[in-house]
């Protein structure tokens, strides 16, 4: 396994937000984490990658274990995060966003590589040096996934990309994810609440309800299942 | 008896005490000064916890002592006015300005404020450098008369002025406390640990927030009167920033989880302090540099907090755990709020 | 008014500007990137110029090099006391402002008693005068032009062309998503308060042969470093300068032309400003931090 969650418990003031889940991501693999607003999806990511440390249980990341590895290391093993809202550093350039993306990296690539972003996403080439805060919403989202993929990481988390894009928008966002699971080899843990979009990109998905995972397995079986159906599905 | 009721009953009346009888057991001028100084302050300090209780830093209290200061002063020589009437219309105009300029500063982030407030009290303490007709400019504002006797008690010596700030002093505290445990109390610590919270549940913060204000700059003003007709001299040079950044640090070395004792102790203890190490002012400047940083670093609290960081010491110790950060009361301050 | 006296006017203008740039853009970057209000950068700059007066004027270091020992030693001196007094309290408003007035109390305090509270003066490492345009300028205050703006375009390349500026304003951004990028948070603001301290140590070469040099001389500095930022806006690098540069006119036309309500009128001008214009008259053009 890539990476690995064992029985995570996580704590805000001593409220339980994470209840102890275990969940993990194959080497390749596209794995989605459904549910709802609050029910502790974003708080996952952030355990996983050191923002927020977990109150017990165990990460895993390629065979060492991470739980309490600080935010700014993870990015070295090879785990990046493209937080929920973005989070571009807004009075930054796009240039210099895709620059500090690579702040880890110690090879001389760095250049090459954001060429090769601006190829992948020519609307970041035209809005090039232009304050982050100034995009709007759809080209923030491109910014901040190329900014992830500068660290050249192995596993990719993606919280709620497509949260307050245009439909238009947001139906790129499938073949980016797609793209970079296939032609860059990046195992990708997405966090969703729009199951309908996470079910057709991911081969496996967990649902999460209040903190606990109700539900998990292959998106075939989840995508016939009745209460999926229902409860995300519906409309 | 309980322990609460023991201190209410016992407790109190003996530190009521303690403090009327202050003067005579420090029957000595100098030292009947330094009570002086420390009551004045005190009052200070009360208004600057009040005023952060609803979650503002101001660091220019010390222009609105300056305020009802010069307006005492201007009173009694240029309008010939007795300092009885003086005092509480000096702490009225005080209280006025607070009003006015609370309802227009208060609005402004933590942050923003703060610099506010120091904006206004460098206003002030300039108006009075650069209009040295009326307010007598760097050089000072000299000749303020004593308080007439009263009660047959004539100024002629350090009691009447000492009992007059004492005065003044457990009016305030009698205020706040009234404050603090009527409805108000809840409100104001709901409004500085949780303003969103606060005015979600429908208080109106800005009424609380002006009022709390008000009520500081009031008697920063009546302290402003008694300082200047206890000094008979004035200088803008006592009303600077810096005096009120101390005076403030009285009230946090106290303790802010303690809204009345805190301020009070915190100004005794720090007033006393050089004195007691007979220290030169060079030294004063070592020594209140060393407490401000130790005091935060290892009483958060304050110094009142000290039986309970010692008990939170004695619990790390049996536990074997690292020592941990104690009481933080200020750790629901933040600058954005 | 004495039309004459213009060029004399700008150039003292110029000159207390650009040494206020220097004090405040050290205090607008610790504040942007460790969000401490450091009260005491003042007793930095004090440092920087007992530099000036032991190096100099003592031991006979040749001015520029004094310079650049002043830069080291405030500014190493300024890590050592990011690491060990402001780290720990970095979150929490109330304990930094106690803590960094506590600071520049011991520092003024200690400054005291081993040099001693008596004025110290430290010859003018350029003296002479420049005869153009009418008026007489001082060479040395020329020269003091000049440094500054050499450093301050140190500076600017530093922060906005090259990968440490790129972190330290990522962390004054987000710091957050600073540590995602593998920043670290903790060196940054460690390294932001040695470039900060040391911008102050450098002011005080500058300024100590100009002014005089003494124990208490912190307290007048992070005032007028305050006013700065505020004018510019907290946080702002552009803002430092153009506020710096602003007050150093003002304070220089209107000592001239006005007097002292000069001073009046500037604190009732920023107080309107900063209820309606928060950000400072930058506003949203902010280099360090939002
Ligand atoms: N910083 C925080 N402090 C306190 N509680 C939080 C914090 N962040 C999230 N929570 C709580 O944790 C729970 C899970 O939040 P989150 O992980 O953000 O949910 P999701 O991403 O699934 O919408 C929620 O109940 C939320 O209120
Ligand atoms: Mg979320």
């Amino acid at each position: 396994m890539l990476l690995e969650l064992k029985e995570i418990k996580v704590h805000y003031d001593g409220l339980e937000a994470v209840k102890g889940i275990s969940m993990n991501v194959a080497e390749g693999e596209i794995v989605a984490v459904l549910g709802a607003n609050g029910a502790g999806k974003s708080t996952i990511l952030r355990a996983i990658v050191g923002l927020k440390a977990p109150t017990s249980g165990e990460i895993w990341f390629k065979g060492e274990r991470i739980d309490r590895v600080a935010a700014q290391s993870i990015i070295r093993k090879g785990i990046a995060l493209v937080p929920e809202g973005r989070k571009l550093f807004p009075h930054m350039s796009v240039h210099e966003n895709l620059q500090i993306g690579a702040y880890a990296r110690k090879d001389k690539d760095i250049a090459k590589d954001i060429e090769e972003m601006y190829e992948h996403f020519p609307i970041l080439r035209e809005r090039r040096s232009l304050d982050a805060e100034s995009l709007s919403g759809g080209e923030q989202q491109m910014a901040a996934i190329a900014r992830a993929l500068m660290a050249k990481p192995d596993l990719l988390l993606l919280d709620e990309p497509t949260l307050g894009l245009s439909p238009l928008v947001r139906a790129e966002i499938p073949k980016i994810v797609r793209d970079i699971n296939q032609k860059r080899g990046v195992s990708i843990l997405l966090v969703e609440q729009n199951a309908r979009l996470a079910l057709r990109l991911a081969s496996r998905a967990y649902v999460l309800e209040t903190g606990t995972i109700s539900l998990e397995g292959d998106t075939e079986t989840l995508l016939s299942d009745e209460r999926i159906k229902r409860v995300y599905l519906a409309g | 008896m309980s322990r609460r009721e023991l201190a209410k009953w016992v407790g109190l009346p003996l530190l009521a005490l303690l403090f009327l009888a202050a003067p005579f057991i420090f029957n000595d001028p100098y030292y009947q000064h330094l009570l002086i100084l420390i009551c004045t302050w005190s009052i200070l300090a009360l208004g600057f916890l009040l005023i952060l209780s609803v979650g503002q830093f101001t660091i220019g209290h010390a222009g609105f002592m300056a305020i009802g200061a010069y307006a005492s002063a201007l009173l009694t020589t240029k309008v010939g006015v007795s300092f009885w009437f003086a005092l509480p219309l000096a702490a009225v105009i005080a209280a006025i300005f607070g009003a006015v300029m609370g309802w227009v500063m208060l609005r402004a982030r933590m942050g923003a404020f703060l610099l506010l407030t120091l904006c206004f009290a460098e206003v002030v303490r300039l108006t009075i450098v650069y209009w040295p007709s009326l307010l007598g400019g760097r050089a000072g504002f000299p000749n303020i008369p004593r308080p007439d006797a009263i009660f047959g008690m004539a100024f002629d010596s350090k009691f009447p002025y000492y009992y007059l700030i004492l005065f003044l002093l457990a009016v305030m505290v009698f205020v706040i406390y009234r404050m603090d445990r009527s409805k108000f109390g809840l409100t104001f610590k709901s409004i500085a640990q949780n303003p969103p919270l606060a005015q979600s549940v429908g208080v109106h913060l800005m009424r609380y927030k002006i009022l709390a204000f008000t009520v500081a700059c009031f008697f920063a003003g009546a302290a402003g009167s008694f300082y200047a007709h206890y000094l008979t001299f004035l200088s803008p040079e006592y009303f600077t920033v810096w005096k009120s950044l101390i005076v403030q640090m009285y009230a946090i070395i106290g303790g802010i989880g303690f809204m009345i004792a805190g301020p009070i102790a915190g100004a005794a203890f720090l007033v006393v302090l050089p004195e007691l190490l007979r220290a030169t002012e060079t030294f004063s400047f070592i020594l209140y540099g060393a407490v401000f940083i130790l005091v935060i670093f290892f009483i958060p609290g304050g110094l009142l907090s000290l039986p309970q960081q010692v008990g939170v010491w004695r619990q790390a110790l049996r536990r074997r755990a690292k020592i941990p950060g104690g009481i933080r009361p200020w750790q629901y301050l933040r600058p954005g709020s | 008014m004495d039309v004459s006296l213009i060029p004399q006017v700008i150039a003292n203008g110029l000159m207390m500007g650009m040494s206020y740039v220097l004090i405040a853009s050290g205090l607008t970057i610790v504040l942007g990137i460790t969000r401490i209000i450091n009260f005491a950068h003042g007793e930095f700059y004090m440092l920087g110029a007992f530099c000036a007066y032991y190096f100099f004027q003592m031991a006979g270091v040749p001015y520029l090099v004094t310079i650049l020992l002043a830069i080291l030693a405030v500014g190493v001196l300024g890590m050592g006391v990011e690491r060990v007094l402001f780290r720990p309290i970095r979150e929490f408003f109330l304990p930094s402002v106690v803590v960094a007035l506590g600071l520049a109390f011991f520092l003024a305090g200690t400054a005291a008693w081993l040099f001693g509270p008596e004025e110290k003066v430290v010859t003018s490492p350029f003296p002479g005068v420049l005869n153009a345009l009418g008026a007489t300028f001082s060479v040395e205050r020329l020269v003091v032009i000049l440094i500054a703006i050499v450093i301050m375009g140190g500076l600017w390349y530093l922060i906005t062309r090259t990968k440490l500026g790129r972190a330290l304003r990522g962390v004054a951004q987000d710091r957050e998503a600073a540590s995602l990028q593998g920043i670290s948070v903790n060196g940054m603001c460690n390294i932001s308060m040695g470039i900060g301290c040391g911008l102050a140590g450098a002011a005080g070469v500058l300024l100590g042969p100009i002014f005089i040099v003494h124990p208490y001389l912190g307290a007048l500095a992070i005032f007028k470093a305050l006013i700065v930022i505020i004018l510019g806006g907290i946080g702002s690098m552009p803002g430092a300068v153009l506020g710096g540069l602003l007050l150093g006119f003002i304070e220089s036309f209107g000592l001239t032309y006005l007097g002292g309500v000069t001073d009046v009128l500037l604190f009732a001008f920023i107080f309107v400003l900063i209820l309606f214009r928060p950000g400072g008259l930058m506003g949203r053009v902010w280099v360090i931090r939002h």
